[in-house]
């Protein structure tokens, strides 16, 4: 440990020394047990001369707190806990509400989707499309391309005309956004179509 | 920079996980808590174990400290608090309940001797103190003057500076070399077989 180091340390005890060299400084110190001491020693010399008593030379309270610490999680790091009683009654309470809903989900969705044409339409769309092509029977030709598969003869979606009528039918139930973002969209794609499902008269503000 | 302000320093980087700045911080108020401790609990082996406590609590409370008080001072009131609570515990009677608790400055030295000190902790305890107030009394005139003004009056650098009509480099040098001084004299002591200078950290 050279002098110009312990001239260091010494301003680094009294706080005069810039945050870079203390950096360094700081790294220094996890490594070299010399240095440790000296500036135990420096710290003490301080103590003894600002005391008017006798200053007790700690011996082992650096060593034990750096290895209790170097057990401690990382700062910033939340410790775990077991949660509180109450707690785990609100988690309770939120997962039963969730798993209702869900039954609720399981148990309608099936009779709406049945009872509604046009979903019903939707749906059955959906399980007439042409089955998955084998990922082997795609490349099986020797000349591989990036070729879009053909469409299906069912139609893909709703047809504009049954899409306008079902929203019709449900306007009152809709939120406003929804409203606005499927009707917007429906006018976008097909004005005409929607033109003919909602008369001229109820598309006028009251 | 004062003293206070590099205390600040090293805790915000404890704060954002520097363990090694808090070694840093042990190093530098070990001795000052564990006076403190005694305090209260005459047994070195056992105030070193409340002191060390007071540091495990110390860490694991600085993400809530502010800098709103000095560190020392916050440091301070934990270190009091694990000594009385380590009191309740063991059932014992404090060694004097007529210190301050608010104002460290203002506790002063009671009763010595107790029959679980350790004859060897005294004659160590003594022999620091006469070997640093020789070690001063031995200085140049400038350096004694320099680390005086750091020591008790707390004044920075630059303050000195202005004081002892020289460069801070100069004063910066100066205090090094007390230091250095007064260091040689304590690890003959160490050495000297009165504590081993090892176990000092």
């Amino acid at each position: 440990m050279t002098d110009r180091i312990k001239e260091q340390l010494s301003s680094f005890l009294d706080g005069e020394l810039p945050d870079p060299e203390s950096a360094l400084l700081l790294k220094r110190l996890e490594r070299d047990d010399e240095l440790r001491g000296a500036l135990s020693r420096y710290s003490l010399i301080g103590a003894v001369l600002r005391s008017d008593g006798d200053v007790p030379a700690a011996r082992h309270v650096a060593a034990r707190v750096s290895a209790a610490i170097a057990r401690e999680p990382v700062r910033g790091a939340k410790l775990l806990r077991m949660p509180r009683r109450d707690e785990l009654l609100r988690a309770s309470a939120g997962l039963a509400v969730a798993a209702g809903v869900a039954l609720g989900a399981v148990l309608l969705v099936p009779q709406v989707v049945s009872q509604d044409p046009v979903v019903a339409a939707a749906v059955m769309a959906q399980a007439e499309l042409p089955p998955v092509q084998p990922v082997d029977e795609v490349f099986d030709d020797a000349a591989v391309s990036y070729v879009t598969p053909p469409a299906a003869d069912a139609p893909a979606g709703i047809p504009p005309a049954e899409l306008a009528n079902y929203l019709v039918a449900h306007y009152g139930y809709a939120s406003p956004l929804v409203r606005r973002s499927v009707g917007a969209g429906l006018i976008s794609d097909d004005e005409s179509v929607f033109a003919e499902a909602v008369p001229p008269a109820e598309m006028a503000d009251p | 920079m004062r003293a206070e302000a590099g205390d600040i320093a090293l805790v915000r980087r404890v704060q954002k996980g520097d363990k090694a700045a808090f070694d840093a911080l042990v190093l530098k108020y070990q001795h000052k808590v564990l006076k403190l401790v005694q305090r209260y609990v005459r047994n070195p082996a056992e105030a070193e174990d409340i002191a060390q406590e007071a540091f495990i609590k110390a860490y694991r409370a600085l993400p809530a400290f502010r800098g709103d008080s000095a560190f020392y001072t916050w440091l301070y009131r934990i270190a009091i608090n694990t000594a009385k609570n380590a009191l309740v515990a063991s059932r014992r009677r404090p060694v004097s309940y007529d210190l301050d608790l608010q104002d460290g400055s203002q506790v002063q030295a009671q009763t010595r001797l107790s029959d679980s000190e350790t004859p060897e902790a005294l004659a160590l305890t003594d022999e620091i103190r006469r070997t640093v107030n020789e070690a001063i009394e031995a200085l140049p005139d400038d350096l004694r003057l320099a680390i005086v003004l750091r020591e008790l009056e707390g004044l920075s650098y630059e303050d000195i500076a202005k004081t002892m009509e020289c460069p801070v480099g100069t004063v910066r040098s100066r205090i090094f070399r007390a230091r250095e001084a007064i260091d040689r004299s304590l690890r003959e002591v160490f050495d000297g077989g009165l504590g081993r200078i090892g176990d000092l950290e």
